[in-house]
C-alpha cells in the first residue's frame, strides 16, 4: 500500500495521526490496519452479540478492548463510540447500549468496505 | 539490546508497540495475557515490562502487585499501559507499583522518553549494587574496620564540597562531581586485593622490598578500574574510580608512585583522594602506631602543602577543619564493632 492509499481511509481514520505515530513508515501503519481488521471483526460481532443479550459485563469488557484498538489505529470517531458503548455499559443502560452499538457497526463496516475493495484491486 | 516484555491482549496496541519498540533498538517479546505474562517475567530475562490494563487471567495492575510482592534478581521498570486515562486508574496504577503509566495511543517520543527514564533508574541501580560490591571487596581486603571507608568519603565530600565553591574549580567541580567522588572514593585501595597477605596483613613495618610490592596497589586497581572503562567508556563514575585508584599515591612534587606525576598532571580526584588517605591514616589508630591528634596531622598536612600535597587542597581542609574533626570523632573506629561494617550503598 502507499500513501495515497491511506488517504482514502482518511473519512474514518485520521491518516496523518496513524503514520506519525508510525513514524513515518507506510508499511507499519498498514500492518496495523491489517491487523485491525482482521482481529476486531470477531469483536464486533461478539459486542453485537453481548449488547442484544444485555450481557453488560461482556459488552464493557469487548467495547473497552475496541476502544483501544481503534485509538491505536488512530480511528478516533470509533474509538469515542466505543467508548460511548462502554459508558452505556458501565450504567446498565440497554437502548443505548445497543444504539451505540449500531452506529459503531456502520463506521466499522465503512472501514471493512474500503478494506476489501483494496484486497479486490490487489487480486 | 534491551529486551522488552510486551503484554497486551489487544493485537493492533501490541502491534504498535512491537514496532515503535523494534523501531528504538529493543528486543520485543509479547503476551497477550497476565498469567502467561508473570510466568514470562519469571524467566528473569526482562528488566523492562510494559502491561495493558485490561487482560483476561489477570488485570495489569494485578500482575504489576504479584511483581513487587517477588524478589527479583534485579528491579523490572513496569509501565501500565491503558485506555483508561482518568485520575482513579492513574493513582491505582502506581499504588501497585508500577513505574510509569501511558495512555492508550501512545506517541513514540513519549514512550521513547519514558523508557530512557527506566534505563536510566536500572543503570543507576547496576551502578550502585557494582560499587557497593567493590567497596566491600575492598573492606574485605583492609586491616582497619569498614568506619575506614565510610571516613574517606566523608573527607571527600567535604573537601568537594568546598571547592564547588570556588571560582577557579567551577568547571570542574559541580554536584555531579561531588557525588561521584562520594560513591567511588572507598575504591581507592581495591587494589589491595592483588597483595600477598604476607605484606598486606604484615603487623610491623614493611621491609624496603615489601613496600616495593605494596605500592603496586595502585597501579594493579587502576588497571582493573580501567578495564571496566574500556567496556563502558561513556560511565563517568567509572573513570573517576580507576583514577582514585592509580593516582591516590601521587605527590605534588612528581616524587609519588606509580607514575610519578607532579601538579596538575595528577587528576584532582587523585589529589583530594590523597590528602583524606593521609588525614585519615594520621588520626587512627593502627597496629604499628597510636592515633595522632588532630593538631599533630594538620602540621604534617602543613608541613605536606606544596610537596606531598596540593596547596589549594590543604586550604579547603584548613577552611573545613571543624567537619573534618566532627568526621573523625563521629566515626571512630574504636567505638565500632568489626564485625558489623557499616559500608552502606552510598547516598549522597
Amino acid at each position: 500500500m502507499k500513501t495515497d492509499t491511506l488517504d482514502r481511509y482518511s473519512k474514518v481514520l485520521d491518516v496523518q495521526d496513524l503514520v506519525s505515530r508510525c513514524m513515518g513508515n507506510i508499511d507499519f501503519a498498514c500492518r496495523v490496519l491489517q491487523i485491525l481488521s482482521e482481529r476486531c471483526d470477531s469483536d464486533m460481532e461478539g459486542l453485537e452479540q453481548a449488547a442484544a443479550q444485555s450481557d453488560f459485563d461482556q459488552v464493557y469488557h469487548i467495547s473497552h478492548r475496541l476502544k483501544g484498538a481503534f485509538a491505536n489505529a488512530s480511528a478516533k470517531n470509533m474509538s469515542r463510540l466505543a467508548d460511548e458503548v462502554c459508558s452505556a455499559s458501565r450504567d446498565k443502560n440497554e437502548s443505548d447500549s445497543l444504539e451505540k452499538t449500531c452506529k459503531l457497526r456502520d463506521e466499522w463496516d465503512e472501514f471493512m468496505a474500503m478494506v476489501r475493495s483494496e484486497l479486490d484491486q490487489a487480486i | 539490546m534491551t529486551k522488552v516484555l510486551v503484554i497486551d491482549d489487544d493485537p493492533v496496541s501490541a502491534e504498535m508497540l512491537r514496532g515503535t519498540l523494534e523501531h528504538f533498538g529493543y528486543e520485543v517479546q509479547y503476551e497477550c495475557d497476565g498469567v502467561e505474562g508473570f510466568e514470562r517475567i519469571r524467566s528473569g530475562e526482562y528488566s523492562i515490562v510494559i502491561s495493558d490494563w485490561d487482560m483476561p487471567g489477570m488485570r495489569g495492575d494485578e500482575l504489576c502487585r504479584m511483581v513487587r510482592d517477588r524478589q527479583w534478581s534485579g528491579y523490572i521498570y513496569f509501565i501500565l499501559l491503558t485506555s483508561h486515562g482518568d485520575m482513579a486508574h492513574l493513582v491505582s496504577g502506581l499504588r501497585s507499583g508500577a513505574d510509569d503509566f501511558l495512555v492508550k495511543p501512545f506517541h513514540p517520543e513519549e514512550l521513547r522518553v519514558r523508557l530512557r527514564t527506566g534505563e536510566r533508574l536500572l543503570a543507576m541501580e547496576s551502578r550502585d549494587v557494582l560499587l557497593f560490591t567493590l567497596a566491600k571487596l575492598t573492606e574485605s581486603r583492609d586491616n582497619e574496620t569498614g568506619l575506614h571507608l565510610e571516613r574517606m568519603r566523608e573527607y571527600g565530600r567535604v573537601l568537594t564540597e568546598e571547592l564547588s565553591l570556588w571560582k577557579e574549580f567551577k568547571d570542574e567541580v559541580d554536584g555531579d562531581f561531588v557525588q561521584m567522588m562520594y560513591l567511588t572514593l572507598p575504591l581507592h585501595d581495591i587494589g589491595k586485593v592483588g597483595i600477598p597477605d604476607s605484606i598486606l596483613l604484615k603487623p610491623g613495618k614493611l621491609t624496603t622490598e615489601e613496600f616495593e610490592v605494596m605500592k603496586q596497589h595502585a597501579a594493579i586497581g587502576g588497571n582493573t578500574l580501567a578495564a571496566a572503562v574500556e567496556v563502558n567508556p561513556h560511565a563517568k563514575y567509572l573513570q573517576i574510580a580507576r583514577d582514585i585508584a592509580y593516582y591516590h599515591h601521587e605527590k605534588w612534587d612528581g616524587s609519588g608512585y606509580p607514575f610519578g606525576l607532579a601538579g596538575d598532571n595528577i587528576p584532582l580526584c587523585g589529589r583530594i583522594t590523597a590528602l583524606a588517605d593521609v588525614y585519615d591514616a594520621l588520626t587512627s589508630k593502627r597496629v604499628y602506631k597510636d592515633k595522632f591528634s588532630n593538631d599533630k596531622a594538620k602540621s604534617i598536612i602543613l608541613e605536606g602543602s606544596g610537596r606531598h600535597f596540593d596547596p589549594r587542597i590543604v586550604e579547603a581542609f584548613l577552611a573545613n577543619e571543624e567537619r573534618f574533626l566532627e568526621i573523625s570523632r563521629q566515626l571512630d573506629s574504636s567505638h565500632a564493632k568489626a564485625e558489623a561494617p557499616p559500608l552502606v550503598p552510598a547516598t549522597v
